[in-house]
């Protein structure tokens, strides 16, 4: 009977290390959802932060940044991320980009290249601010225009990544695929190339020029 | 979420990420807009509107959240005592 309990105390044990391990976000197996979860609001903005020669109890401990504005002088061109998660290791580190999306009727089955696109400048930018993006993961979240109104009113977004109602898609952040992306479109910024219509359907459903302006719309 | 021309301040002449998302989508679409002007439809108005009370919300939130923070320290006292248990058991 002795040795019943002590096999089933030694499986708490082990299992108690090894959600500590999984918690602990410096083990490196943590999940994007339990950064997210477990990351603090930061007490300074951005700038202020990539600024910042840290205490040795700082390091290591996530911080999340909300509207904060971002500019590439190298790429030229600056925009406001929703969120962002980052970290202080030798030098800061960006571990999570988050982006939401208010659709007003459909949820799309898979993150859309344009939101990934949008949130790999924002990354972009923050990699040229001297950031390591070794291990960024891009964060879409999607939902409805109504679904969103009603958790607004219910002041119920805490867990927005994870909730039923909307959806959430999680990609890694290529920085050459978007510096690939960046190129094709600077052609027409820099190099007098004629803008090409898209060939997608619904880049038209979306556009707010499709009806008797454009004459290139698809739907 | 989109920037104002006064929110870029000095950096006015940067191109906005909207913009390049906008171009991503369809590079005709970023040229109309040029020329005729942004043009709001009710979603974009809506989903603008719901980024701000995203932001505002997710800065209380995330406030509370920093409260969970003891949870590993307490998952570490139960598990020395459980050890402690099992090893003079």
């Amino acid at each position: 009977m002795s040795s019943l309990i002590s096999l089933i105390i030694m499986i708490l044990a082990i299992c108690g290390i090894l959600i500590f391990l999984a918690i602990q976000l410096k083990t490196g197996i943590s999940t994007t959802g339990l950064k997210i979860k477990q990351a603090i609001s930061a007490p300074w903005d951005l700038s202020e932060f990539l600024r910042l020669k840290p205490k040795p109890w700082k390091i290591n401990r996530y911080y999340s940044f909300t509207e904060e504005i971002v500019r590439s002088l190298g790429h030229r061109f600056v925009g406001r991320l929703d969120s962002a998660i980052l970290h202080w290791k030798n030098v800061p580190v960006l571990d999570i980009i988050i982006e939401y999306k208010f659709p007003k009727k459909h949820l799309p089955d898979r993150a859309r290249k344009e939101d990934v696109f949008q949130s790999g400048l924002y990354a972009l930018a923050l990699l040229e601010s001297g950031v390591s993006c070794s291990s960024t993961k891009i964060v879409i979240i999607y939902c409805l225009q109504d679904n969103a109104k009603k958790c607004f009113s219910k002041k119920s977004t805490r867990d927005c990544w994870r909730c039923r109602n909307g959806r959430t898609f999680v990609s890694a952040f290529r920085p050459k695929q978007v510096l690939k992306e960046l190129t094709r479109l600077n052609e027409v910024w820099y190099d007098g190339r004629k803008p090409r219509p898209s060939q997608d359907a619904h880049s038209c459903q979306v556009c707010p020029y499709r009806k008797g302006i454009c004459n290139h719309s698809l739907v | 979420m989109r920037l104002s021309e006064t929110e870029k301040g000095i950096h006015y002449k940067l191109r906005a990420v909207a913009d390049l998302r906008i171009q991503y989508q369809c590079e005709y679409r970023l040229c109309l807009k040029q020329k005729l002007g942004d043009k709001h439809t009710e979603a974009s108005i809506t989903g603008t509107d719901l980024h701000r009370r995203m932001a505002l919300q997710t800065d209380e939130h995330i406030s509370q959240i920093s409260k969970d923070r003891l949870v590993p320290v307490l998952i570490i006292i139960a598990t020395l005592i459980v050890g402690f248990l099992w090893i003079f058991w």
